[in-house]
């Protein structure tokens, strides 16, 4: 229930993501501007249903608000000139941090050039720095002063916690540094919904050997999932929280629900093992916990 | 007389993804005199039990990655056995991962049960602009070309590598698939693509159904 390496705690924004299990809120990151969401009007232009997605934020962040967990935006993206409009509107509407989440550093990189041109770079998390991002991409970065970033344990032939471990350690961090990254999240790299256990397993990993904040992306897998929509509406919506609550009670510091709309789906329960984690680490283990650890909110 | 027990090794290593024996237990058959073609064969058997078990869902992704990983790591001991032993093809594939787009754990896969199936794999890696498809069809002239794509904007080049190929007249002999997460049939149909597999095993299914083999 805690580690013997310190934690490191990274603060982006009003989010302080990592430290000890129950030590910070944990953090839920939902998605905008995602294939087929229905605020997308033109992803190529980044034209969109502005009220739509303000409504959908606002309800997000009211949620989070509400139960005393933390929340970053993630601002999907394919074409650069409709991310940084995207990323834009989402920087006005709420006050977190949000992920540059392009779809590739064709997309991402300009995008981040842009961000910082419009004094944007303060709650910007570029998502992502991998194995494949290029030298002359990490010396853009370093260059327009880019801080805050995902590291994405993803590889060809990664499977198990330990390569995942070594793809960090030996390429990740390195190209971070390049960089000049000096907030940076883990993403564990989800294969398949199958395979959960072995990000569960990376994340413990890397907690334990790194002490760095880690988390990955069970949408990812869960909404391809076949028997989701089988049972009706209260199934989709119960196995959908099952599979992000398992994720956060077994070690993420964050995690990636999907849609924003399925906020009130989910959220409350994060927040609920949010809330369990703290109270074990504040009362039964008599360690601090950060001012941001709201029993009032979660309980 | 050959020794079948280390065979049924080898298989069991392959279908397990086991890479850590599968140098060891290709070396100690190959030490006892058996057949390099048939120390390969029995790799290949591994190959397309592990093939059936992702299609009765008893394996996954990770399954077939791992799978891959120790035939992989068992070619680089049998391949230079095979040298001198000519090894039948049903049919030749090139594999490519589109421009803008560097995933490739579904055609890396979709490679190693081609293999595995007899036929001659050219992979010409991520990364790939309309020209180097164009340039590999017209060097290597396979059965099949095989596109991926992980993402909804790259996979559009798809569409651009068929109309080259139809411009320069190569999609007479060779056929093309499409595959990748955001790709679907319908997809397939509107950019004029041969076929489409949702993953790598019916890849390989539709790949022999395209050349009869």
């Amino acid at each position: 229930m805690s580690y013997d390496k310190d934690q490191k705690v990274i603060n982006i924004g009003n989010c302080s993501i990592g430290g000890q299990p129950g030590e910070n809120p944990l953090v839920v990151i939902g998605s905008v501007f995602y294939d087929k969401h229905d605020a997308l009007l033109n992803e190529k232009t980044g034209e969109f249903d502005k009220k739509l997605v303000e409504t959908e934020l606002n309800e997000f962040i009211s949620i989070v608000e509400d139960v005393g967990v933390q929340a970053i935006v993630d601002v999907v993206g394919g074409y650069p000139d409709a991310l940084v409009k995207e990323c834009e509107f989402v920087a006005d509407i709420v006050d977190v941090p949000f992920l540059v989440d392009g779809l590739n550093d064709s997309c991402r990189i300009p995008a981040m050039v842009s961000l910082k041109e419009k004094g944007l770079l303060d709650r910007a998390i570029l998502n992502s720095i991998d194995e494949n991002t290029s030298d002359k991409n990490l010396e853009i970065l370093n260059e327009i002063g880019v801080k805050n970033a995902v590291l994405l344990t993803f590889g060809s032939n990664t499977i198990f916690a330990r390569q995942k471990m070594e793809i960090l350690k030996n390429k990740l961090l390195p190209k971070a540094k390049k960089a000049g990254i000096v907030n940076y999240i883990v993403d564990t790299a989800l294969l398949d919904i199958t395979s959960i256990d072995i990000n569960i397993e990376t994340s413990k990993l890397i907690k334990r050997e790194l002490g760095v904040p880690v988390g990955f992306a069970p949408a990812n897998a869960i909404y391809g999932y076949k028997k989701l929509k089988k049972y009706g509406v209260s199934s989709k919506y119960g196995t959908i929280a099952s599979i992000m609550t398992y994720s956060v009670s077994s070690g993420s510091d964050f995690v990636l629900f999907g849609p924003v709309k399925y906020a009130k789906s989910v959220v409350p329960s994060i927040a609920l093992i949010s809330g369990i984690k703290s109270y074990y680490r504040k009362r039964i283990l008599k360690k601090n916990v950060s001012d941001k650890v709201s029993f009032q909110k979660i309980f | 007389m050959e020794d079948t027990n280390k065979f049924n090794s080898i298989t069991e290593a392959i279908r397990e993804g086991n890479s850590y024996d599968i140098v060891e237990l290709i070396q100690s058959s190959l030490e006892s005199g058996n057949d390099p073609y048939n120390i390969f064969n029995a790799m290949i058997k591994g190959l397309e039990e592990c093939g059936k078990l992702f299609e009765d869902r008893e394996f996954f992704l990770p399954d077939l990655m791992m799978a891959g990983e120790a035939f992989t790591t068992g070619m680089e001991v049998i391949e230079p056995h095979l040298a001198d032993t000519s090894i039948e093809t049903v049919g030749k594939v090139v594999l490519g991962t589109v421009i803008g787009d560097v995933h490739d754990i579904g055609k890396n896969l979709v490679g190693f049960l081609l293999k595995s199936a007899g036929f001659e794999v050219v992979d010409i890696g991520t990364d790939n602009d309309t020209e180097k498809f164009i340039q590999a069809v017209k060097e290597h002239q396979p059965d099949v070309l095989g596109l991926s794509a992980l993402l909804t904007t790259t996979m559009l080049a798809m569409e651009d590598i068929i109309k080259a190929m139809n411009k320069e007249g190569l999609h007479e002999k060779t056929k093309v698939i499409i595959g990748g997460g955001p790709v679907s049939k319908r997809f397939a149909e509107q950019i004029g693509a041969d076929a489409y597999a949702s993953d790598a095993v019916e890849g390989v299914k539709k790949i022999k159904e395209m050349i009869g083999a």
